[in-house]
């Protein structure tokens, strides 16, 4: 089983995380037509190589955000969404 | 052993040879609530009723036994491709319950009485798996320099060959006290490693019990498992590797025959006959098969014969009787556990 390093709660396993989808801007909700929006909200790229995600430690309902490589499901980096703002 | 098959390929209904490893899926075994039980892994206890599954009346007067002369228009394939006339769908109804029926398979009893699996959570520094001498030396080692070490082994003692080979049997006394003193080192014998899967966790297998354990590194000293040897009636019972050979004796106190006819491509099957010659075992030949040796081209030259069990070899021209086929050619490395997360492979030849 994988293991996971919560930026809250250290290294745990993969069962006690759910993936959100990668990290993506929000468009405008007025300026956006109905079609690009529901695209928006549940068309993933699954596209290859290195992406950031959000990701959710279920038991303490904590998100944060993963950089991770989709090709080879290497883990490089977790961190807390506060950083976001920094970015 | 019973006889068995091996439901991917062509031996309908053959007997097999054993390694005492566990290495064969042709030691199936019934075992009255248990089916396909391996039979050289299995201990026994008094009064355990074991049958043979792939018989056809009983092992001693098999009404399938007819299918031995068959062999040669049995060639390995798919069965479902094979078997896909007269009409449509004869597969469905004809071949497949006739197929499954002679497969062999064990039968489940529903009314088998309730048994407990426990599974527990295993955490260590470094877990070594198979306790030969190299895992013991590398468990030792890493828990004298303070790391919390699991020696995993899946045979029910510990030390490998040095537990039956007779080079460096003095060595294992010692080690095994070692390992015993020290603390941090756990030695789990009888212990399957069952898989290596994503960041070292790996299944852990021991009787009714699983443990799921988390290693922060793995060592791998599987060691390695005899290979037969290619030539014509090579799977009837009473041949058998040396490896095994030795096991019978040392392991079980068994004398494994009475006449025995020794192929030895390398020196441990040399060591084989010095061994049986020491257990009293009636000795008709050693062949070598290697370019030099008294066996000569083996392809052509050998073959055995006898029906339910190993009676004769023919080595050159002359048949010679025997009742203990002794096969030593050669070794390949036990991968399973590495090859299954898929890194990739490499032999690297060693010089001493």
């Amino acid at each position: 089983m994988k293991i996971l390093t919560c930026p809250m709660n250290g290294p745990r396993n993969i069962n006690e995380f759910q993936n959100f989808g990668p990290l993506k801007a929000n468009p405008d909700p007025d300026a956006t037509s109905d079609q690009d929006w529901a695209r928006h909200l549940f068309r993933a790229d699954n596209s290859r190589g290195t992406l950031v995600e959000w990701w959710r430690h279920v038991p303490s309902n904590y998100f944060f955000l993963a950089e991770r490589n989709a090709t080879t499901n290497e883990v490089i980096r977790t961190f807390d969404p506060s950083e976001l703002e920094q970015m | 052993m019973a006889r068995l098959p091996a439901p991917w390929g062509n031996r309908i209904n053959r007997d097999a040879p054993v390694s005492m490893a566990g290495a064969e899926a042709d030691t199936l075994v019934q075992l009255p609530s248990d089916p396909n039980v391996q039979a050289d892994r299995h201990p026994i206890s008094a009064g355990q009723q074991v049958t043979a599954q792939n018989v056809n009346g009983s092992l001693a007067r098999d009404c399938d036994a007819f299918m031995d002369k068959l062999g040669r228009f049995m060639l390995v394939r798919f069965y479902y491709r094979t078997f896909m006339g007269p009409t449509r769908n004869s597969w469905m109804i004809l071949w497949e319950p006739l197929i499954r029926k002679k497969a062999g398979l064990g039968v489940l009893d529903i009314s088998a009485p309730h048994e407990d699996y426990e599974k527990v959570n295993l955490f260590c520094d470094l877990l070594v798996v198979g306790a030969g001498l190299a895992g013991l030396t590398a468990a030792i080692e890493a828990a004298e320099a303070g790391a919390d070490v699991i020696l995993a082994e899946q045979e029910p003692v510990a030390g490998g060959a040095l537990s039956y080979g007779c080079d460096g049997v003095d060595r294992l006394p010692a080690l095994l006290a070692r390992a015993e003193e020290l603390p941090n080192l756990r030695l789990m014998t009888g212990t399957v490693v069952n898989g290596w899967f994503e960041d070292n966790w790996l299944p852990l297998i021991r009787g009714n019990k699983l443990f799921k354990t988390r290693a922060r590194e793995v060592l791998l000293a599987t060691g390695c498992i005899e290979q037969p040897a290619i030539f014509r009636n090579n799977d009837l019972p009473g041949m058998l590797p040396g490896t095994c050979v030795q096991r019978l004796m040392r392991h079980y106190g068994v004398k494994p025959g009475q006449r025995a006819v020794v192929l030895a491509a390398n020196p441990d099957g040399y060591r084989v006959a010095l061994d049986l010659l020491e257990a009293g075992v009636e000795q008709a030949a050693v062949v070598d098969p290697r370019p030099g040796g008294s066996g000569g081209a083996l392809s052509a030259e050998l073959e055995a014969r006898g029906k339910t069990h190993v009676t004769g070899v023919r080595v050159g021209g002359d048949w010679l009787d025997c009742d203990l086929l002794v096969i030593s050619v050669g070794y390949a490395p036990m991968w399973q556990l590495p090859v299954m997360p898929g890194p990739s492979w490499a032999m690297t030849k060693i010089r001493r």
